[in-house]
């Protein structure tokens, strides 16, 4: 067990008798020992960790999907599987940060359906084109959620109480101009309300938005029916309303829009992708034990508990899904209505005014201040051959690591400074060695912490 | 409640050699994890995920709660010895453990640490078993009006106690939050002063920054002669050690139990809210402390007093966290969503009728994090004694190992080289900000709360349409509204009256 099987440093019984030098051979003859057990990583792909982008925050329904993805990648690939979440700007920071990946299949994007937006928008140049999309893996349909108490009980009761109460009433779900904001926006069009009938909060997505609306800041949240599955189950939130063609499994008292006598579908969907110059084999390997986890009965019942709305989808099929998706984004944002949408709302540069206007008096009052007192006692000058070293120092590791790896770099830091703090050049070079083979050990080694590698393959 | 499930959970916790074993192991591993900056306790559950997977509920959760509870505690240990926080909820008393370091007496402050630490946690849990489902309603009735009013809070406290001027305490706290303004914003996604960098969009990262702030200057500060040498006391034997670790901590404990209880309720509280957590909690926690202390002026020069209630109410904030996890399934950091992927996959669905389906299950999450902090007591002691070990190293051999180490722990956090620079940029500033006496602390809370304040605060403005009024309008709101505007105008309008002619440093 990885757990049980760490040698820990810290609890190791003090002993502060051991003189410098004999602590620092034993260093290293602990160093070597260690190196040679490290040793026999074989070079085929996946051999380090490998990282999932979400560009979500943590907890929404997409986090949840990719954390699974990412056990399930690892038990099969044997290499770690972390998940990041790359959020903010709508989406566009995580599926950025994906798409401009090194494609070396290191670099995982769970994608979502804001990918097929942010482009019309023109947001980022990012689009689906520039992943090669490995497999569609769930399509969700947006729903209107309402607290339990409201006073809705259909489609149409909300259509009417938005009509009379133009721009009185607020929604939220995700960011503006996100994927429930569009299907929300959309239905409003549909009905012929104008989409500023309600007011749109921008939040980091269905989380945030839930608890705004259990605090009674909202009337209502569109987002998917999994999304709020604990408040719904627990009779605090109630489904108004679901933009899908069929009733979905584990929420079968919540009615379609066309059930409700309303033409109205929007479908978000998640797929896994790799940037587009992503070698074959590399593709293959994924692809092989996709495969084999979306047809296991761990991941269906993963996806049954978590309620995930399963529609596997790949090749040709997923491009289809995900290009008449596009298609119809596009049809929507380019509306009059919506360009106006992207004008309105606080500048971003409102707040950072607001810092600037603080910094700006504070400083004046402080010189202020330091003009009346009188001068303080001059501190003594310090030496500036110290902490230009150090400042040499990390911008040389910054510089040199990626090409020459992590022991040689560290190594070398660690010799030079020792060198320059007065210690002798024997002991510098033992010491020097053993900190760094230390370190990768430990960092790299067990800790799957990415630190550059060597020359030689450890 | 009935005592049915508790007992049984309770049984199956402390009766059961493999959980026993399982929380050993997690502590262990926690405090290493905690006491190198740079490895978070949210990578540490990510690293143990994967092995949850093929462990019983009982015990995966055992590893996650143990781990959490034990990183926080670790991340006082470099706080103490070498002035860099190990977690961000540790930066609001880094002044005060290293103050004590200096003087030779890091064995007390990690002790009254050690101590608080388990205390608060301890009480946390309590508060839980017993009043979960009243304050878990509490928690959803924070709209963005509060959690506005809440950030402020936090940030303000930490601009009024740093050591120094409050002046200049807000003069970092406003640098810090101009520096989070770096990259794309949630509510907006034009890029903000990227100077064209890529990389810059993701916004600059806190644990970098902080490494930078405190340990690099700290290390420039040592080369440039500046710094003051820390004497080392002789060592003692092992019975000397545990009363040089436990005594003055206990003596402290018992002399300042209300001051204990007021400030671990507060991290209660405060950790329940999604989102806002231990860093605030420690901050709130050090300001009231130090409003009420009969000595105010030795807070942030090596109080006692001020490390024992903020990290009381870290501690204590932790098992907050699990609250809406459990009862609503709204995460309140990531290692709570993390730990709603475990439950996931054992079958357990959160919700309000945990209580109900699976009062077993919840039950046996609080026996776990009693067995967790009890189990940190020694383990906790031993990592003490060892971390000793740091003091004595000749400094001429320990400042490059520092620097080595504040390198990997900036990088390991996004695999980027680019925060490499950056913690060497936050080193000079702090460097710099030190040399005009600008506290750092608030600094880093900027950092961290930036983001979610301007998120709240356009947020609130938009739903209000620009009112200001509305930011007073819901009861919750208008408390802390009044609350956060009183904490600014009374130092001022007080240090008027009372002490015209006095100089503030």
């Amino acid at each position: 067990m990885l757990v049980g099987g760490f040698p820990l440093p810290l609890a190791t019984p003090p002993n502060y008798h051991v003189p410098m030098r004999k602590f620092a051979s034993t260093l290293t003859l602990l160093a070597a020992a260690l190196l040679s057990w490290g040793c026999g990583r074989e070079g085929d792909y996946p051999n380090r960790p490998v990282t999932i982008i979400c560009p979500w925050s943590a907890g929404g329904g997409t986090d949840g999907l990719s954390r699974q993805m990412g056990i399930f990648l690892e038990a099969k690939l044997g290499a770690p599987f972390n998940i990041i979440n790359e959020t903010g700007g709508e989406g566009v920071t995580g599926h950025s940060t994906g798409a401009l990946a090194t494609p070396d299949g290191y670099t995982l994007t769970m994608m979502t359906a804001e990918l097929n937006m942010l482009h019309w928008r023109q947001m980022t140049p990012i689009k689906s084109s520039h992943f090669r999309t490995l497999m569609v893996l769930n399509c969700e349909p947006a729903a209107i959620i309402v607290p339990a108490d409201s006073p809705w009980k259909t489609v149409g009761d909300l259509e009417k109480a938005i009509g009379e109460n133009p721009g009185k009433l607020k929604a939220s779900g995700t960011a503006k101009g996100g994927t429930w904001h569009l299907a929300f926006a959309g239905w409003l069009a549909k009905a012929g309300l104008p989409i500023s009938a309600v007011k749109w909060i921008p939040t980091r997505g269905a989380s945030p938005s839930l608890q705004e609306l259990m605090a009674k800041n909202l009337d209502l949240v569109c987002c998917s029916l999994p999304e709020a599955q604990a408040l719904i189950q627990g009779g605090n939130l109630r489904g108004l309303g679901v933009m899908a063609d069929e009733r979905i499994k584990g929420f079968d008292d919540v009615k379609t829009f066309k059930e409700q006598g309303v033409d109205w579908t929007l479908v978000g969907w998640r797929a896994l992708g790799v940037p587009s110059d992503t070698p074959v084999e590399v593709i293959d390997t994924l692809m092989k034990a996709l495969r084999d986890i979306v047809g296991s009965d761990e991941f269906a019942s993963f996806m049954k508990t978590g309620n995930y709305n399963v529609s596997i989808r790949e090749g040709d099929e997923a491009r289809e899904t995900l290009d008449s998706m596009d298609a119809e984004m596009g049809k929507l944002l380019s509306m009059p209505e919506f360009k106006d949408l992207e004008k309105s709302g606080y500048s971003r540069n409102t707040y950072p005014t607001i810092l600037g206007c603080a910094l700006l008096l504070l400083l004046s009052s402080l010189a202020l201040r330091s003009r009346k007192q009188e001068p303080a006692a001059p501190a003594s000058s310090p030496s500036w051959k110290g902490p230009a070293a150090v400042c040499l120092a990390s911008l040389g590791y910054a510089a040199l690591a990626p090409t020459a790896g992590f022991i040689l770099t560290a190594g070398l830091l660690l010799f030079l400074l020792f060198l320059f703090l007065g210690n002798r050049a024997v002991k510098s070079l033992a010491l020097a060695a053993a900190v760094s083979c230390l370190v990768y050990l430990v960092f790299a080694t067990w800790l799957r912490v990415d630190l550059p590698r060597q020359f030689i393959e450890w | 409640m009935t005592p049915g499930p508790i007992e049984t959970a309770f049984t199956n916790v402390f009766l059961n050699l493999e959980v026993l074993l399982v929380i050993f192991a997690a502590a262990a591993y926690g405090i290493f994890m905690g006491a190198v900056p740079g490895l978070t306790a949210t990578m540490a559950v990510a690293l143990l995920i994967p092995l949850t997977y093929f462990m019983d509920t009982t015990s995966a959760l055992a590893a996650v709660v143990t781990l959490v509870a034990s990183a926080i505690f670790a991340g006082d240990i470099p706080n103490t010895l070498l002035r860099i926080p190990g977690t961000p909820s540790s930066a609001a008393y880094t002044d005060d453990a290293y103050a004590l370091t200096r003087q030779g007496r890091h064995q007390t402050a990690l002790g009254v640490s050690l101590v608080f630490s388990v205390a608060g946690g301890v009480f946390g849990t309590l508060v839980l078993i017993f009043l979960a489902r009243p304050l878990a309603s509490l928690a959803t009735s924070f709209s963005s009006f509060e959690y506005f009013w809440l950030y402020l809070l936090g940030l303000s406290c930490a601009a009024l106690v740093s050591r120094g001027s409050s002046l200049k305490g807000s003069l970092a706290l406003v640098i810090g939050l101009l520096i989070s303004t770096i990259g794309l914003s949630a509510v907006h996604s034009e890029p903000r002063f990227t100077f064209g960098v890529p990389q810059l969009l993701k916004g600059i990262e806190f644990i970098p920054a902080m490494i930078g702030l405190f340990g690099i200057s700290e290390v420039l500060r040592n080369m440039s002669g500046a710094a003051p040498q820390i004497t080392p006391t002789p060592a003692k034997g092992r019975r000397g050690a545990v009363r040089e670790i436990f005594s003055p901590a206990l003596q402290t404990f018992s002399g300042r139990f209300f001051h204990f209880l007021r400030s671990s309720s507060i991290g209660s509280l405060i950790g329940m809210l999604p989102g806002a957590g231990a860093d605030i909690a420690a901050w709130v926690s050090k300001a009231i402390s130090k409003r009420f202390s009969s000595k105010p002026d030795e807070y942030g020069k090596g109080s006692l007093e001020a490390i024992a209630d903020s990290t009381a109410a870290n501690n204590s904030a932790l098992a907050g966290a699990w609250v809406p996890a459990l009862v609503f399934g709204i995460p309140g950091d990531s290692v709570t969503a993390l730990v709603i992927g475990v439950l996931t996959m054992h079958h357990v669905t959160p919700g309000p009728a945990i209580f109900e389906n699976q009062g077993e299950l919840v039950y046996s999450i609080y026996a776990m994090f009693l067995a967790a902090n009890l189990f940190l007591l020694p383990l906790g002691f031993l990592a003490i004694r060892a971390g000793g070990l740091l003091i004595r190293i000749p400094r001429r051999v320990l400042l490059p190992c520092i620097l080595l180490f504040c390198i990997v722990g900036s990088y390991a956090i996004r695999n980027s080289t680019l925060d490499i620079v950056v913690m060497l940029l936050m080193g000079l500033l702090g460097f710099f900000l030190e040399r005009k006496k600008v506290p750092l602390g608030p600094v880093v809370l900027g950092i961290i709360l930036g983001g979610p304040l301007e998120e709240k605060f356009i947020q609130s403005l938009t739903s209000s349409d620009g009112s200001i009024v509305a930011f007073f309008s819901r009861p919750a709101a208008a408390m802390l509204g009044i609350v956060c505007l009183a904490l600014w105008v009374s130092p001022l309008v007080l240090r008027k009256k009372i002490r015209p002619g006095e100089t503030t440093e």
